[in-house]
């Protein structure tokens, strides 16, 4: 209990210091006006070009929109975790935090979900603001924003893990980049980040199901996008167990890389 | 010419002391185009044509921005700094050297992540798009304009910290505004968009004109494209030596190996 309120209070501070920049942040995430703008015209040339209005692969243009607001959200909203554990492993730091009363992991978990709720934050409202102005509205109800905030931190906690994975293999190589951009892009391709993987070809539809990337951006972002309680319930226990997997995973790794540590002077 | 190639192979040199590194981010970055590319191909599995593109027409858009792109931040990686040296008043050491100083800020690193853009684009085309000679000569031809036009901006956006004091979020933000624009087919915009892409941000002439020679050469577009170059290039030169003037030193007291 007591490592749940260290790790909270991490997060709440994070959040108030990051709070301080938030003007600095909302202009950071300007960018997504522009993303979203090609977006809109790739997307809109693409459904004219099907025929008009109608859905495609259970997306109507609208939700399509919408739902690249989701994914951008999900994606621009984490902070480069590899890179923060990658540096701390190299420079040795890692060392400082090994004789403080909080876990290694759990530190750097409190901190981007800290900055990342808030960044989200300022992301759906630009992003909102973007897709309403560019092609209006879609359905949502409010009763949907409390299991959409737990679904958020879920999501973030996935993908925390995992860009942990890649910043701990920093204990056994000199450069984590080859491997970050293999895992992270292949997240990204077949999460659904760029579109939703409705529009895959059947075989690699068959393929995703049984990856875990889709439950780190995809099936998130559709349930942002078409709300029921059933699909929520059932994204729920499958992103837990998902994240107990990552956790254990990382646990393991950062057991056996902190074993083989040698730190020199200080 | 001598001293730019001197300066480039010195840079490799250097860059290539740290063997793994420098192997991992060129691989890297790499793989990374490879999965954009990969979007791209599951795009047009599903809808065969864009516009009057073809996923061939996409493939040779990759290769040529990829390309530029590796010339020109590959080789000429400092331009990607150039507003952060200007606002911590990093020129100081530039300016007591004998060549001139863009250019000497220009070819102050080389960085082997998009070293991997610039061996990507010609592997891209050389295994899945049928080419001849003629339209290598063209692939070629407009990468490397198209490397002067990402340049000529990306110094123009960093000189803005001139005028503008500490801008390097407006400058990377142009910058990326400008990278994004250039991934995507130019064809999918219209009305003003696409004035916007041939003159503020000119997307255009990295990504539409260098795939049109190639695609079916017209010597109006190769025309076009060298006036392009020249034109923003000379826009650049005149904006960075415009605010280098302005330039007051950082009285930096630090040692530069």
């Amino acid at each position: 209990m007591t490592e749940a309120i260290k790790l909270f209070e991490v997060a709440r501070i994070t959040l108030r210091s990051r709070w301080r920049y938030l003007w600095d942040m909302v202009g950071s995430t300007l960018f997504l006006g522009v993303v979203l703008f090609v977006f809109v015209r790739l997307w809109t040339v693409t459904y004219a070009a099907s025929g008009g209005t109608g859905a495609i692969a259970g997306f109507t243009l609208r939700q399509m929109i919408w739902y690249l607001v989701a994914t951008e959200t999900i994606i621009m909203s984490m902070i480069p975790i590899h890179r923060s554990i990658e540096r701390e492993i190299k420079d040795g730091d890692v060392a400082i935090r090994l004789n403080k009363p909080l876990s290694f992991l759990g530190y750097h978990w409190s901190v981007f979900i800290g900055e990342g709720v808030l960044k989200a934050l300022i992301l759906v409202l630009v992003g909102g603001v973007v897709a309403f102005l560019m092609v209006g509205p879609i359905e949502f109800s409010v009763l949907s924003v409390l299991p959409l905030l737990l679904t958020f931190v879920l999501t973030a906690t996935a993908n925390f893990f995992f860009g942990a994975l890649i910043g701990l293999l920093a204990f056994w190589t000199e450069d984590i980049t080859g491997f970050y951009f293999i895992f992270d892009r292949l997240k990204w391709l077949l999460g659904g980040f760029l579109m939703p993987i409705t529009l895959f070809p059947e075989w690699l539809q068959q393929v995703v199901v049984w990856l875990p990337f889709p439950l780190m951006i995809y099936r998130p972002a559709e349930l942002a996008v078409s709300f029921e309680f059933s699909k929520w319930l059932e994204l729920t226990w499958k992103q837990l167990l998902l994240v107990a997997a990552l956790w254990l995973v990382a646990q393991m790794l950062y057991r056996s890389g902190v074993r083989r540590l040698d730190v020199n002077g200080g | 010419m001598r001293y730019i190639l001197a300066a480039l192979r010195t840079n490799l040199l250097s860059a290539f002391e740290y063997r793994t590194s420098f192997l991992t981010q060129v691989f890297g970055m790499m793989i990374n185009d490879s999965l954009w590319v990969s979007f791209w191909v599951l795009y047009f599995e599903r809808f065969p044509v864009l516009n009057g593109w073809t996923r061939d027409d996409l493939l040779v858009l990759w290769a040529i921005i990829t390309f530029s792109f590796g010339i020109a931040f590959g080789l000429f990686a400092q331009a990607l700094r150039l507003s952060e040296l200007i606002t911590q008043g990093q020129l100081d050491y530039y300016l007591a050297l004998p060549k001139n100083v863009l250019l000497q800020i220009l070819l102050g690193q080389v960085r082997p992540s998009n070293l991997g853009d610039l061996f990507f684009g010609p592997i891209l085309l050389a295994i899945f798009v049928p080419m001849t000679w003629a339209k290598w000569g063209l692939f070629l031809l407009g990468g490397t304009l198209g490397a002067v036009v990402y340049l000529a901006f990306f110094v123009m956006a960093g000189s803005l910290a001139f005028f503008l004091g500490s801008s390097e979020g407006i400058a990377s933000g142009i910058g990326n505004a400008l990278i994004h624009f250039s991934t995507y087919p130019t064809r999918i915009f219209d009305g003003w968009t696409r004035v916007l892409l041939f003159t503020l941000i000119p997307a255009g002439f990295i990504a539409e004109i260098p795939v049109d020679l190639v695609r079916s050469f017209e010597f109006r577009d190769l025309a076009l494209l060298i006036v392009a170059a020249i034109g923003f290039s000379g826009l650049a030169v005149a904006v960075f030596n415009r605010g280098l003037a302005r330039y007051e030193s950082g009285n930096l007291m630090s040692l530069r190996s």
